[in-house]
């Protein structure tokens, strides 16, 4: 899709070149290797797995908790072609492919651009559908017309997109850069942009659901072909996808869904639009909030624990284990956790010949990270009690293993108490980072309602707000612990 | 035989000698007070004496064995003498009663049952039974100082050592603690005192050392090292200790 990420020498932030770094690494390792499933081009009776990132309506989206959507009907009905079950998985588009190489899917139909870079690396069904960039501006402002009647303002797109490739040809709009495009259309609305410019379809669809007082400025302004993507190394599976294209193509069944989609009587159904079911929007990010509770305290319960090992192997007599340790800490600590949960799904299982499920690998992957972390401060914590207190227990006779149980370690846990919380909470809103790997967590809820209900102002405070309501109890119960250690004191 | 036996002790910490060669000899149920200007060595002395430093140089022998780096025989030793520290250096987080039985419970294996016993007859001893389940911070210093003697005597110590005690406290409580040090000395114990207190110099050390820059520089029985000193550098010390 074209909003979507290039290629990866336009990625902007670190965090993204090590991805397709990790990317790379994958395609080299995952090319020509694993079972081909689809190599003998007979899919009756299995299960096609088919990976999309439902925060693109009309293309994709999710509604009431069920994937829904031009893409996803497309997907059910060439698996029908194809005599297949179809299974979905719901993740980021930055960890779409990547999943893809890894063998985790063997489709990805998710409104994906068909450009130069990306047939390097992938492999495309034949286009189905055509696409193009869109200027967007506000009702009242009539001097927009097209995009040449941005020169000299300031225009918003969503970060990497192929918007950006028209707007090098301009070099006199200043462009600003959005995370996702709802968010810039809400700028727009706002009046701080004097257009927007994104992927036509899906503008259109965004200005009949929420954005009231913004209206489509010209015509399209490029064309561009969606096309399902897969490994390169299945011709086979690229064969049954395009032929059954063609069958539905030839029975007039393709014809039938772009008409519900893109059809008149469809434009004028999405005309109306909708007002926010709260009670809806408050149980999906409440279901959100379960899983990143879920997903944090696992973390804590076995961070916790490896956290204080590795702060004390630092600290025994057998150097390499402590260098081990030291290794342990600074590694996890100096590389982003977004590229640690990319490893770890993604290039570990080819790595090792093991699957992990998300579930796992998120729980795995936070665990690791928060357990450097957490070592960090038992480290910090133990070096603050006073060295007095162990020459004491050492003049009585006591070991050192029993020095540290029972007379530091007691007085340094009573020291971490706080940083510890502070890590806690940090973990929770870490833990937003596994979107990237499909889990649902309450950020990722908050991204498919904002962009399905095309009202990121209704969502996001509410997002915010039951962050707080999960860390507020958190930073209670450590008080609480602290005035009770404090009281023995 | 002598419980102590110190021969040609140094001690380095890099390139600063602290002990210049240190030769001592103890008897059992003597009290030796150690006395000298700062940093001339008297704390790490007894650090040398209860394993917490090991000699540069030299040897150091306590009830027979020899002071080494060697883990198992330290413990061995540190088990049998005890340390007193000048800033008590109690466990904070435990109680104190259960400052006093933790070693006995953890080191000598003794049960809940018999250490507890053990714990209140040596807060007994310090006079201090009334407070056994008060926390280290609800002590006055010179109740927290007489239960770190009580820990110490816990493990029923063959020698005490005591590296100042009563530095640290408010002139008014430090009578409490000489008391209980001086009952001590009367039951047998042998002990090694580095204190400033002349009085209790002169009462109850059957022997006075007197150190300087990392060398014994004078020693002999309190009255004659306390009252005719013979080296000049003990003259000007003990007359700047009685004129403050
Ligand atoms: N662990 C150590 N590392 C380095 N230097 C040390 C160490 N311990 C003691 N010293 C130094 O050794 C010297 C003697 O110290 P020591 O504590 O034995 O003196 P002291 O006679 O007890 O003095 P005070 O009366 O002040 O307690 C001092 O200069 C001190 O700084
Ligand atoms: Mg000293």
């Amino acid at each position: 899709m074209s909003r979507r990420r290039l290629s990866c020498r336009q990625a902007h932030t670190p965090g993204l070149a090590l991805l397709c770094l990790v990317w790379g690494v994958l395609v080299l390792l995952g090319c020509g290797r694993g079972e081909a499933p689809g190599s003998r081009g007979d899919w009756k009776g299995r299960t096609l797995r088919i990976g999309t990132d439902a925060t693109y309506p009309p293309f994709e989206s999710v509604k009431d908790g069920e994937l829904v959507g031009f893409d996803i009907e497309l997907g059910a009905l060439i698996a029908e072609e194809l005599g297949a079950k179809v299974a979905w998985t719901n993740t980021s588009f930055d960890g779409v492919f990547p999943a893809l190489m890894a063998g985790k899917f063997d489709l990805v139909i998710s409104a994906v651009t068909i450009t130069p870079e990306r047939q390097q690396r992938l492999g495309f069904s034949a286009p189905y559908y055509t696409a193009g960039q869109l200027v967007v501006a506000r009702e009242a402002d009539t001097a927009v017309t097209g995009i040449e009647s941005l020169r000299g303002k300031t225009a918003g797109i969503q970060i990497n997109t192929s918007a950006s490739l028209v707007l090098e040809k301009f070099p006199d709009i200043e462009v600003r850069q959005y995370p996702s495009i709802d968010l810039a259309l809400q700028d727009l609305r706002n009046g701080n942009l004097a257009g927007a410019v994104g992927d036509g379809p899906t503008l259109r669809y965004f200005l009949a659901h929420g954005f009231q007082g913004l209206r489509a400025a010209g015509g399209m302004l490029t064309e561009e072909h969606y096309g399902i993507a897969m490994r390169p190394d299945d011709p086979a599976l690229r064969e049954a996808v395009n032929a059954a294209l063609q069958r539905l193509r030839d029975s007039g069944k393709f014809a039938a869904l772009e008409e519900r989609y893109f059809g008149e009587a469809a434009q004028k159904a999405q005309a109306t639009p909708q007002a926010v079911p709260w009670g809806k929007v408050t149980w999906r990010l409440a279901q959100g909030l379960g899983l990143t509770l879920g997903l944090t305290v696992l973390a804590l319960i076995s961070g916790l624990p490896l956290g204080l090992a590795v702060a004390l192997g630092r600290r025994v007599r057998f150097r390499p284990l402590a260098w081990l340790c030291a290794a342990y800490v600074e590694g996890l600590r100096g590389t982003p956790l977004l590229v640690q949960i990319i490893f770890i799904y993604y290039a570990l299982p080819q790595l090792l010949g093991v699957d992990l499920a998300p579930m796992l690998a998120a729980v795995l992957a936070l665990t690791l990270n928060s357990a450097a972390y957490v070592a960090e401060i038992f480290r910090a914590g133990i070096a603050s009690v006073d060295a007095g207190q162990e020459e004491a227990a050492r003049a009585l006779g006591m070991g050192r293993a029993q020095v540290m149980r029972y007379v530091i370690l007691p007085q340094a846990v009573r020291n971490v108490l706080p940083p510890l919380t502070n890590e806690g909470i940090a973990l929770l809103k870490d833990s937003s980072l596994v979107s990237i790997i499909g889990m649902a967590e309450l950020t990722r809820a908050g991204q498919e309602l904002a962009s399905q209900l095309a009202a990121p102002l209704a969502v996001w405070p509410l997002v915010a707000l039951f962050y707080l309501l999960a860390t507020l109890p958190l930073t209670r119960l450590a008080s609480a612990l602290e005035k009770r250690l404090h009281r023995q004191g | 035989m002598a419980l102590v036996e110190v021969r040609n002790l140094h001690k380095r910490f890099g390139a600063l000698e602290v002990l210049k060669g240190v030769d001592l000899t103890v008897q059992p149920g003597e009290v030796v007070v150690f006395v000298g200007p700062s940093g001339c060595g008297k704390s790490t002395l007894l650090r040398c004496l209860c394993g917490l430093e090991v000699p540069s140089e030299g040897q150091v022998v306590v009830g027979g064995t020899q002071v080494s780096d060697e883990p198992k025989a330290l413990q061995a030793l540190h088990r049998r003498v005890g340390m007193v520290f000048q800033r008590f250096h109690l466990f904070p987080h435990l109680s104190a009663l259960e400052n006093v039985t933790l070693a006995p419970r953890k080191v000598l294996g003794l049960s809940d049952a018999e250490a507890e016993t053990l714990g209140r007859r040596m807060l007994a001893m310090v006079q201090l039974d009334s407070r056994a389940d008060a926390y280290p911070g609800q002590l006055s210093g010179g109740q927290q100082q007489r239960v770190a003697i009580a820990r110490a005597l816990a493990m029923k110590p063959e020698l005490m050592l005591f590296d100042e005690p009563t530095s640290a406290l408010d002139p008014e409580l430090v009578g409490e603690v000489l008391e209980v040090m001086r009952e001590l000395a009367r039951e047998g114990m042998t002990m090694c005192v580095v204190t400033h207190e002349m009085g209790f110099a002169a009462d109850v050390a059957h022997r006075v050392v007197f150190m300087d820059a990392g060398k014994v520089v004078e020693e002999g029985p309190p009255q004659q090292v306390l009252r005719e000193p013979q080296h000049p550098r003990t003259r000007e010390f003990l007359a700047r200790l009685l004129n403050r």
